[in-house]
């Protein structure tokens, strides 16, 4: 259809006049705007939290279902009364000859070491059960030689309960040449380097210096930007945090352990500005205290070291920012109070080494994500996901 | 001074958004200030797209307000590449369109007499109006063909975007046209 003139002009005429045509809105239009930004925003915030902690729920209720799954036949009651009434009828002839027994006399929440089953006791069984009372169970285990297993006899219905190797009893059970109270709480002291700095350069353009303030931008036209000498004015570097503090970490059960503590760090920033009339370079020393919140889940344990996953969060909140301002050859120092906290979750992995029977030397490298929470500016608001290498000594209490 | 160099956070103090490529930047990272600037500068124009498409300035108003929402959470979907004014127009006009449906004032009926298709109006009829009179007649228009009548002439989408905007067919989009375009001759002509 081909379009009369008048109507071209016409339709053109009213574009014209009502494309760019300009009508003030309600004063309060901006305000209700500003507060349901605000509200989103929080709501935000709020539902990232939920998800975070729900996705971490998750994981964990995970980690121990597959826990419960793989242990149902496993895991002997403490209250249980265990003992040897004869031994064990063995299929294959070959091993019968080589049948050792051991026994491992318990308190109730208490579990066998690796000594106490690996030593051949000779003791009957009339001797046994005069050891038991109500705070002791006995573990009477006949070791095959050379498959190396252990049999668990379940005394009241004269029954094997299960076949495992001697390894795979201790490391579900959770025990060790140097632990036969692994429960027990450990207290971990340790460093952190995060390895990570970095360095921004503003290059570019115009200052504009007033008195008593200036303006600076890197953003002017395309066009504007040929013909402006370009110089840096800005250079900021950010240098490795260091962090150190203790954790208390406490087993949930053989797998399992939760950590807290409180831990110190420190970030480190250097600012530079250079503009026509001024020079103007800052340290900015930034001091945190954090609680952290870990899971610790066991993956291999045996041969005096363990490995092991990890993750959880940290809580930390500044407790003061230092500035050293060297302007225009002139040195000012100042502190001042951060407001807000700083949030963060990780995830990693660890290794411990035994030192001794109560030591162990430990490394865990792990990723750490910094939640932006309107800190100070720093290494972690520049690159909010960082490396972190934990090194530390853990003491059995 | 110096408390300003922590305060905002080791970056410039009070620092100032002229530029829109700046103010861009300072929306992407939900800089109020920004947003602000963003707002100011906008605003009044885009108030007059959202009155014109819906009719008085009390609705006209609350899709300002939600129109900006969506900018400010959706401007990284802004490519950088074309027209800021073009992609915030766009999402106005989408945001209007959005409570004309709602409202279900864009139901259109699909009869298109060849009367309504000869309509047509001369330049000449716009003559001794002013653009603050124009505007007031286009927002003044029944909802029903206002939509379609912005669409084309001020946004001069076609009758096929019209269609696939408004989920109705080309004819009665042709049809709306030309009942809008006749409801305004008739008030140019009275206004003589």
């Amino acid at each position: 259809m081909i379009k009369d003139k008048n109507d071209i002009d016409f339709e053109k005429s009213i574009r014209d006049l009502l494309e760019d045509f300009s009508d003030t809105p309600p004063a309060d239009c901006w305000t209700e705007i500003s507060v349901s930004l605000s509200k989103r925003k929080s709501l935000r915030r709020r539902r990232f939290f939920y998800y975070s902690v729900t996705s971490a729920a998750a994981v964990v209720l995970l980690f121990f279902g597959i826990f419960q799954i793989n242990n149902t036949d496993i895991v002997v009651s403490n209250r249980e009364s265990i003992s040897v009434i004869s031994p064990p009828v063995i299929a294959n002839s070959e091993i019968v000859h080589s049948t050792k027994r051991a026994q491992a006399i318990l308190k109730i929440g208490q579990r066998a070491s690796r000594s106490d089953l690996l030593s051949v006791n000779e003791t009957n069984l009339s001797q046994i059960e005069e050891q038991k009372d109500e705070n002791r169970s006995t573990i009477i285990g006949i070791i095959e030689e050379p498959k190396d297993s252990l049999f668990i006899i379940n005394k009241d219905n004269e029954s094997i309960n299960n076949k495992m190797s001697v390894e795979q009893y201790l490391f579900i059970e959770g025990l060790n040449s140097r632990s036969s109270t692994r429960r027990s709480p450990y207290l971990a002291l340790s460093t952190n380097l995060s390895p990570s700095s970095s360095r921004n350069s503003v290059s570019l353009i115009a200052v504009n210096q007033t008195p008593g303030e200036y303006t600076m931008s890197n953003l002017v036209s395309a066009e504007h930007k040929s013909t402006v000498i370009h110089e840096v004015v800005s250079n900021t570097k950010f240098l490795m945090p260091l962090s150190f503090g203790a954790q208390l970490q406490i087993p949930i059960n053989s797998k399992f352990s939760l950590g807290t503590g409180l831990f110190y760090t420190m970030l480190f920033s250097h600012y530079d500005v250079i503009s026509r009339n001024e020079t103007r370079e800052t340290q900015q020393t930034l001091h945190y205290i954090g609680v952290p919140l870990n899971l610790f889940y066991n993956i291999y344990y045996g041969n005096g070291f363990r490995l092991y996953l990890t993750a959880g969060g940290a809580l930390e909140k500044g407790v003061g920012a230092n500035f050293r301002v060297l302007e225009n050859g002139v040195r000012h120092s100042y502190s001042k109070s951060i407001d807000g906290v700083q949030w963060s979750i990780m995830g990693g992995v660890g290794a411990e080494f035994d030192v001794s029977e109560r030591v162990g030397l430990y490394f865990d490298p792990s990723i750490s994500y910094f939640f932006e929470s309107d800190q100070p500016i720093s290494i972690r608001t520049s690159q909010p996901l960082q490396y972190r290498f934990e090194l530390g000594f853990r003491f059995k209490l | 001074m110096l408390h300003l160099i922590y305060e905002n956070r080791m970056i410039t103090p009070k620092r100032e958004f002229k530029e829109q490529e700046d103010i861009i930047a300072g929306c992407l990272k939900e800089d109020p200030r920004a947003q602000k600037a963003l707002y100011d500068l906008f605003s009044s124009k885009m108030f007059s797209v959202c009155v014109r498409y819906m009719g008085c300035r009390e609705l006209a108003k609350d899709v300002l307000q939600e129109g900006f929402i969506t900018v400010f959470e959706k401007i990284s979907s802004y490519s950088g590449s074309g027209s800021f004014e073009g992609w915030l127009r766009r999402v106005f006009v989408n945001t209007a369109l959005m409570q004309l449906r709602k409202s279900n004032v864009l139901r259109f009926s699909e009869e298109l007499n060849d009367s309504d298709n000869s309509i047509i109006v001369e330049a000449e009829g716009l003559n001794g109006l002013s653009t603050q009179e124009l505007y007031k007649l286009i927002s003044s228009m029944p909802s029903g063909f206002r939509a379609v009548f912005n669409l084309y002439v001020i946004e001069g989408f076609s009758h096929i975007e019209i269609a696939n905007q408004l989920n109705i067919t080309e004819s009665a989009s042709r049809s709306q046209l030309s009942r809008a375009k006749g409801w305004l001759k008739d008030r140019l002509f009275e206004n003589r």
